[in-house]
C-alpha cells in the first residue's frame, strides 16, 4: 500500500479503495453490492436482490396507481400483480386458498398486534407463548393477557428446542410462538404437532415466521397454524408486513380497527364489511409498490436453486458452517448457535458487545449488538451483557465470511 | 467525562457547522444526567469512545485497552481542567472587579492591572502551598482569599468620601479648607506611579479645589520594604505631620511633608538623578537620612527641630500611626494597587488622568 492510498495522515488508518465489485454468480441478485460491504445483520432486514428493486421502479414509473376495484388500466395492473402476491404467499407457505387469505400490514410485530388486539373477547382461557420470544410476541401476547384478564403461560424449551407443555394446558388457548429465534437461529421443534394439538384442544395458534421464512423456511411450509405472520423485509421484500391466516380466524375477529378498502357499504350508524376476508387487517390505502415487490421477491427465490445451482437454504446452511468453524474456536467469547445456524451471536469478554460492533463497523463488516428485542430472554433471564449478531442472507459470500472471520478474530485475540 | 469533553468540543464546533448540533443535543443531554450523578442514558458517550478507538483496533487490538484507559484520563484531565480554567477566569474576574487586577496574589502577573505598584498577598499562593505538602492550607486560603474578594465587590459600588479614611495628623496642601472635598491618595514614596500622579495631581490644579491629603503606605514585599527608602520616609513624613500638629495646635498650612513628597517625586540632585530613583537605588540609609534631615532644613526647620523630627519617625508612636495607616489602606479601602486615589465619590485605582481629575470638584 502506497502512502497515497492512505486517508489523511494517520498510517493507521484504514485505505479507503475505490468499491469492487464480485463477479455476478458470486451474489446472484446483488450485483450492485461492493465486494468490501460486508452486511450480516439480515435478521433485522435483508439486501433486496436487483428484481425487486427493479419491480418497485417499474411500479413508480410504469404503473403508479391505486389498486381495489378500479377501473382504469394501470389500476387493474396493480390489483393483478396484489392478488398474485397473495397467491405467492399462500403457494410458498403451502397453504390452501380455499380456506387461508393473504392480508398485508406495516410488519411482523403489527400484524401479530392487529391480529391479538382484535381476536373475540372471553374467547381464551390463556394465551402461551415461550421465553425467547422476540418483544413482538412477548410484549403483544403480554397486551392481550392484561385486556382479556386471562393468565399469560411461559413455555420452557428441552434440549432439541421442543416446547415443553401437557396437551390440556392448550385448552382455549392462544399460542403464539416464533418458528425460528432470533438470536440463534434456533428452530422450534415440534410446531406441526403443536398446532394440530391446539386444534384439537380448542385454541388458536399464530406463528411469528419473521426469521423462517428467509432462513428455515421448510419449519413452515405446510404448517396449517391460525395464522403465520412474518414481514417481507426479513425476506427480501420490501418493507411490508404479511399475515397469512385462515378464513375461520379472520371471520372470527371482532374488527376494530377500520377504515377504507374494508367495506362494501356504509350508512349513517353502521358498514358491512367486504366479503373478502384478507380486508379484515387492511384498513385504509396499501402499499402497493411493496407488496407487487414481495411477489417478486418470492418468485426470486424460487429461482435461486436453478440460477446458481444450489438451494438458498443449502448456500446459506454451507456459509453457516463455515463462519461457525471459524469462530468456535475464537477466545474469550462465547458462541450461541448451532453449526450450519445462520444466526450466531455471540458474547464477547472482554470487550462490550456494541464496541466490538463499533470496531466491525470501521472495517466495514455491519453486524447488530444489543439485545435483539428479547431483552426477557438475554438480559433479563441469562443475564447477558450486550452480544454480536452475525446473520447470514442471500448476498453473503465466502469472501464475507473469510474477511468477517479475520477481522473477528483479530480483535478478539488482541482486545 | 468523555461526553463532557466532546460537549465543549461539538459546542464550538456546532458555532461553525450546523451539521454537529444533532451531536451537540446528545452530548448536552449525557451532560445533564453527569452534572446531576446520573448514569448517561445515551450510548453518546460510548459511541464517541468506540469511534475513536475504533482505527486502532483494527491495526492493533492489544493497544486498545490502554488506550481506551488513556482517553479516560485524558478526559478527566481535560475536564477538570476545564473546570480549574472557568475557576481561574471567575476569579480573575472578581478580583479585577474588586481589586483591579485579575491576580491578586500577584497583581503585576496581570496583565489588566491598571499602572501601579502592586501589592503582593503574604500567603502563599495555592500551587506554592500545594507543592509544599500543605494541602489543607492551599485549599483554605483559596477559599478565604475568595471569599475577602466576594465580600469586597459590594464596596466598590458605594460612594466614597475621602475624609473617613483620612489618617490622624493628615496634612493637606495648602493647608485644610473647610467647605472643599477631600481627596486622599495612599502612596509609596517609592513608587514611581505616585510621582506620576502627583504630577498628574499638581497638572490638573487639584489642590485648589479640595483638601488633598495622603496615607504613606510602604509596600512590604516579604516583610521588607519593596522600596529600599520607603520605610525610613514613610515613618519621616508621619513624623512631620505629628510634629507640625503638635506645634501648630492641628493640621499645618503649609505642611513640610508634601515638601518633602515634591522634593521627592519632582527633584532630582546635582547628578541630574531623581530623587525617587536616587533614594531606591542609591542612598545608603544614612544618606537617605541626611537627604531628608537637608530637605526640612531647606523648609525652616531649626536643627533640634530636626533632631525631634529625626526621634519621632524612630518612635513607636509614628510605628503605631504607620501601623494604623497600613490597616486603613488593607482593612478599610482594601486596595492592592498603588496609587489608589479616593475622591470624586469614588475609588481610583493606579495612576489617573489629568483631564479626569479636572472633573472633580
Amino acid at each position: 500500500m502506497t502512502a497515497g492510498q492512505r486517508r489523511g495522515l494517520w498510517p493507521w488508518r484504514a485505505p479507503r479503495a475505490e468499491p469492487v465489485r464480485p463477479e455476478p454468480s458470486e451474489r446472484y441478485g446483488f450485483g450492485y453490492l461492493a465486494a468490501d460491504a460486508v452486511y450480516l445483520d439480515s435478521a433485522c432486514q435483508t439486501l433486496r436482490p436487483e428484481p425487486v428493486i427493479d419491480a418497485l421502479d417499474e411500479y413508480y414509473l410504469d404503473y403508479n396507481a391505486c389498486g381495489g376495484r378500479v377501473k382504469y388500466s394501470w389500476g387493474r395492473q396493480v390489483d393483478e400483480r396484489v392478488e398474485a402476491t397473495r397467491a405467492a404467499v399462500l403457494r410458498t407457505l403451502g397453504l390452501p386458498q380455499r380456506s387461508y387469505a393473504t392480508s398485508f400490514t406495516l410488519n411482523t410485530t403489527y400484524g401479530l398486534n392487529l391480529l391479538l388486539q382484535q381476536l373475540p373477547a372471553g374467547r381464551y382461557r390463556r394465551v402461551i407463548t415461550t421465553h425467547t420470544e422476540h418483544n413482538s410476541v412477548f410484549l403483544a401476547t403480554m397486551s392481550f393477557a392484561r385486556r382479556e384478564g386471562i393468565e399469560r403461560v411461559l413455555l420452557e424449551r428441552d434440549a432439541a428446542g421442543a416446547l415443553v407443555y401437557r396437551d390440556e394446558d392448550l385448552a382455549d388457548a392462544l399460542v403464539v410462538v416464533s418458528a425460528m429465534n432470533n438470536v440463534d437461529g434456533a428452530a422450534t421443534a415440534g410446531l406441526p404437532e403443536l398446532v394440530a394439538a391446539v386444534r384439537r384442544r380448542g385454541g388458536t395458534t399464530v406463528i411469528d415466521a419473521a426469521q423462517a421464512m428467509a432462513h428455515a423456511m421448510p419449519l413452515v411450509r405446510g404448517l396449517k397454524a391460525d395464522a403465520i405472520c412474518f414481514s417481507a423485509h426479513k425476506v427480501y421484500g420490501a418493507s411490508l408486513g404479511i399475515v397469512a391466516a385462515s378464513h375461520e380466524l379472520l371471520s372470527s375477529l371482532e374488527v376494530s380497527f377500520v377504515g377504507g378498502g374494508m367495506v362494501a357499504r356504509v350508512t349513517e350508524d353502521d358498514y358491512t364489511l367486504l366479503p373478502e376476508l384478507h380486508t379484515r387487517l387492511e384498513a385504509g390505502l396499501q402499499p402497493w409498490a411493496e407488496i407487487i415487490a414481495l411477489g417478486k421477491a418470492l418468485e426470486w427465490l424460487d429461482g435461486v436453486p436453478a440460477a446458481t445451482g444450489e438451494s438458498h437454504e443449502a448456500r446459506e446452511h454451507r456459509l453457516a458452517e463455515s463462519l461457525y468453524d471459524g469462530l468456535v474456536g475464537l477466545p474469550r467469547m462465547r458462541l450461541l448457535g448451532e453449526r450450519g445456524s445462520s444466526l450466531l451471536s455471540l458474547i464477547p469478554e472482554r470487550v462490550d458487545g456494541h464496541r466490538l460492533a463499533g470496531f466491525l463497523s470501521k472495517a466495514d463488516i455491519m453486524v447488530r449488538s444489543g439485545y435483539f428485542c428479547t431483552h426477557h430472554w438475554l438480559q433479563e433471564r441469562e443475564g447477558y451483557d450486550p452480544l454480536v449478531r452475525f446473520s447470514l442472507g442471500a448476498h453473503t459470500t465466502q469472501d464475507d465470511v473469510g474477511r468477517t472471520l479475520e477481522v473477528v478474530g483479530k480483535l478478539l485475540r488482541g482486545l | 467525562m468523555l461526553c463532557i469533553v466532546s460537549f465543549v468540543v461539538l459546542l464550538v464546533a456546532s458555532a461553525f457547522s450546523a451539521r454537529h448540533r444533532k451531536l451537540l443535543r446528545q452530548s448536552w443531554g449525557c451532560v445533564t444526567r453527569r452534572a446531576t450523578f446520573r448514569a448517561c442514558d445515551s450510548a453518546f458517550a460510548d459511541d464517541v469512545k468506540t469511534s475513536l478507538l475504533a482505527p486502532l483496533a483494527l491495526r492493533a487490538p492489544r493497544l486498545v485497552r490502554p488506550a481506551s484507559a488513556g482517553l479516560t484520563v485524558v478526559a478527566w484531565v481535560t475536564v477538570l481542567s476545564l473546570a480549574l480554567s472557568a475557576f481561574v477566569v471567575a476569579r480573575g474576574g472578581l478580583n479585577l472587579l474588586a481589586y483591579g487586577t485579575c491576580d491578586k496574589q500577584n497583581p503585576q502577573a496581570c496583565s489588566l492591572t491598571a499602572d501601579a505598584c502592586t501589592v503582593m498577598a503574604d500567603e502563599p499562593g495555592f500551587w506554592e502551598s500545594l507543592t509544599s505538602g500543605d494541602v489543607v492550607g492551599a485549599f483554605r486560603n483559596e477559599a478565604t482569599s475568595l471569599a475577602d474578594t466576594v465580600s469586597t465587590i459590594p464596596s466598590r459600588f458605594r460612594s466614597w468620601d475621602a475624609a473617613d479614611f483620612a489618617p490622624a495628623y493628615a496634612s493637606y496642601v495648602g493647608g485644610y479648607r473647610e467647605g472643599l472635598p477631600t481627596v486622599l491618595e495612599v502612596l509609596d514614596p517609592g513608587c514611581v506611579f505616585c510621582a506620576r500622579l502627583y504630577a498628574n495631581i499638581a497638572e490638573s490644579g487639584l489642590a485648589e479645589r479640595a483638601n488633598v491629603t495622603f496615607i504613606a503606605y510602604p509596600i512590604l514585599r516579604a516583610g521588607e520594604p519593596q522600596f529600599a527608602s520607603s520605610m525610613l520616609i514613610s515613618r519621616y513624613l508621619t513624623a512631620i505631620r505629628v510634629f507640625e500638629a503638635d506645634r501648630d495646635g492641628g493640621p499645618a498650612a503649609d505642611p513640610a511633608d508634601w515638601a518633602i513628597v515634591r522634593h521627592l517625586f519632582t527633584g532630582s540632585n546635582a547628578a541630574g538623578v531623581g530623587w525617587q530613583r536616587w533614594f531606591n537605588d542609591h542612598a545608603a540609609p544614612a544618606q537617605a537620612e541626611a537627604q531628608l534631615h537637608a530637605w526640612l532644613a531647606e523648609a525652616g526647620f531649626s536643627a533640634d527641630d530636626v533632631a525631634q523630627v529625626s526621634a519621632l519617625a524612630a518612635s513607636d508612636r509614628v510605628a503605631q500611626l504607620l501601623d494604623d495607616s497600613r490597616s486603613i489602606v488593607e482593612d478599610e479601602i482594601r486596595t492592592v494597587t498603588i496609587p489608589t486615589l479616593v475622591g470624586g465619590g469614588g475609588l481610583h485605582r493606579g495612576l489617573v488622568s489629568v483631564d479626569e481629575l479636572r472633573s472633580w470638584g
